[in-house]
């Protein structure tokens, strides 16, 4: 009997050397900053563990890890593997750590589901968090919303500091009602997008181009006022509506991120 | 630690227990210094199956650091950077994989010769195939490969002898080698265009160079616009003469789109061979790879 319970002993040690590969363990490597050791670390633990329970509390760890290298990317793929069959506790800090993860990697959708989600449980969300809301609302372009968010009781914010941080020209700017303009009479939609010398000069060329069109056409050289003029105002024109479109995407994008300083430079 | 505690409780164990034990010991310190132990490798498989290869290659290097190189290392080495497609630092991994065991060694040749060919380099994938040894389960595979090869490196005698050789051994890669068998009749009933006759063509039509060459939408337009451009100057000449400005500008424009047109005509003739040849290389090395991944997974 006695030797069994040597030979037991002897083999676990086989199979857990392994895991002494590594002389720290996993904490302490991520404390010291070897951030990339101490997710592989996780990961061994991770392989050995058996509950659910113990796996989701390795995998919120290991995506610290990668969180730390600014690998957001993997950091959610971590957070994805966790099961739903945990606490409600453990749940919940994991989706907190989700509606970051997915924030910081440019998933604001992601990022604003989560957060709702936590919201629906009928979660209050930690202070932190409502921040992780608005500068969701911002990013998404939802001004608006965030500024009714701004408003409610669960920010200590009085009206001025609210107009201090939408000071300015605020204003969503619709890219499909910018092509739309811009069809509707060429360079106003730039103008609309906020950049309004460009619609000048979009505007400026594309009639000069209908002038040398008619002007051909009126003196009597068809193919050059067809082909040279028509033609190329055709091009001109659609050109000039796709443009209008990313200018207003580009002026959402900068105003969405003028905002986001604005209020994190607020609550600082 | 548990080995010392091992030896020292040993002593006190009965003759037979100790021996027992001794060959325990024996067995897995071999086990060791050939092959991971159990849990090492399960760990590896682990990181391949959530395919994280950049920590399974922190994992081996630090598993080599403490128990040292042995082929397994080296294999889930190359395996793990082949799949973060660093194919040349995969093949440098597979190189030192050893003949010591057989399957890991054919499993090495497989990849690191699909990887050469990948990265461009035929004759070592040559070699890394021909190193396959010639076991039952595998014969058909290494046959596949090395059709695959020979149709790209354009030894056609010597891929028919392989293809007859499938036909018997090799059953189970039928989609594959009939891919081959597509490819090759695609390069044998090719009809090679002459660039000189495309760039003649199109200089007495603009656009029938093209048209020669199969590619009859880009030749029409062509047509078209020369077309435009030569109305224009036509008009231009017609309405105010050899020396107006207008009949200058558009005419030196209709002469651009005239040699453009040309030129583009005789070097879309070689243009359409590489792309040919490009066609064929994504299919031959695709129907090589699928079956390697799927044997070794």
């Amino acid at each position: 009997m006695r030797q069994y319970f040597y030979t037991c002993i002897f083999l676990f040690g086989c199979v857990t050397t392994d895991a002494q590969l590594f002389e720290e363990n996993a904490d302490s490597l991520f404390k010291a900053g070897e951030y990339e050791l101490a997710a592989v670390r996780y990961e061994m633990m991770v392989f050995t563990s058996e509950e659910d329970e113990a796996i989701a509390e390795l995998l919120l760890k290991k995506s610290q890890c990668y969180k730390a290298l600014g690998d957001f990317m993997e950091s959610t793929k971590v957070l994805e593997r966790t099961s739903s069959q945990i606490s409600s506790e453990l749940r919940l800090k994991v989706r907190y750590e989700k509606a970051l993860v997915y924030y910081l990697n440019g998933q604001f959708q992601a990022s604003y589901g989560e957060l709702l989600r936590l919201k629906l449980v009928g979660q209050k969300l930690p202070e932190a968090y409502t921040h992780l809301e608005v500068l969701n609302l911002f990013a998404q372009g939802k001004w608006e919303d965030a500024k009714v968010l701004l408003g409610s009781d669960s920010f200590k914010l009085n009206e001025a500091e609210i107009d201090d941080i939408f000071a300015g020209r605020i204003k969503y700017k619709n890219p499909n009602m910018a092509y739309k303009l811009s069809l509707f009479l060429p360079g106003v939609g730039q103008a609309y997008s906020g950049y309004f010398f460009k619609g000048i000069v979009s505007a400026t060329a594309q009639s000069a181009l209908v002038g040398f069109s008619a002007y051909s056409l009126y003196s009597g050289y068809f193919w050059t006022g067809g082909m040279s003029g028509v033609a190329l105002f055709y091009t001109f024109y659609l050109g000039g509506a796709r443009y209008a479109k990313s200018l207003a995407i580009q002026h959402n994008d900068e105003i969405a991120q003028l905002l986001s300083k604005r209020y994190l430079d607020h609550i600082k | 630690m548990s080995t010392v505690k091992l030896l020292t409780t040993g002593i006190t164990m009965s003759k037979r227990s100790s021996l027992f034990a001794f060959f325990i010991l024996l067995l897995s310190v071999n086990m060791k210094a050939q092959r991971f132990s159990e849990g090492g490798l399960g760990f590896v498989k682990h990181l391949e199956n959530i395919s994280a290869y950049k920590e399974s290659l922190l994992f081996l290097k630090k598993y080599e650091q403490a128990y040292g190189e042995s082929d397994t290392t080296f294999l889930y080495q190359g395996r793990a950077s082949y799949f973060v497609k660093d194919y040349n630092q995969s093949i440098l991994y597979f190189d030192q994989v050893s003949e010591n065991d057989i399957d890991y060694w054919n499993q090495a040749q497989f990849y690191a010769g699909w990887q050469s060919v990948r990265v461009g380099d035929l004759e070592s994938a040559k070699d890394y195939f021909q190193n396959v040894t010639s076991e039952k389960s595998i014969r058909g595979l290494k046959s596949l490969e090395l059709a695959g090869l020979c149709l790209l490196t354009g030894d056609m005698p010597q891929y028919e002898q392989y293809i007859s050789n499938l036909a018997n051994i090799g059953f189970e890669y039928k989609t594959h080698y009939e891919a081959l068998e597509f490819v090759h009749e695609r390069i044998v009933n090719r009809k090679q265009k002459s660039p000189l006759i495309a760039g003649l063509m199109s200089a007495a039509i603009p656009g029938a160079g093209k048209f020669y060459n199969g590619k009859a939408g880009q030749g029409s337009l062509s047509f078209i616009t020369s077309a435009i451009m030569g109305m224009q100057a036509y008009e231009g000449f017609r309405k105010d003469g050899v020396e107006s400005a207008r009949f200058i500008i558009f005419s030196s424009l209709f002469s651009v789109f005239y040699v453009a047109n040309i030129w583009g005509s005789v070097v879309g003739v070689r243009v359409d061979s590489m792309q040919f040849n490009q066609e064929n290389y994504e299919t031959v090395l695709l129907h090589m790879h699928i079956p390697i991944r799927l044997r070794y997974n």
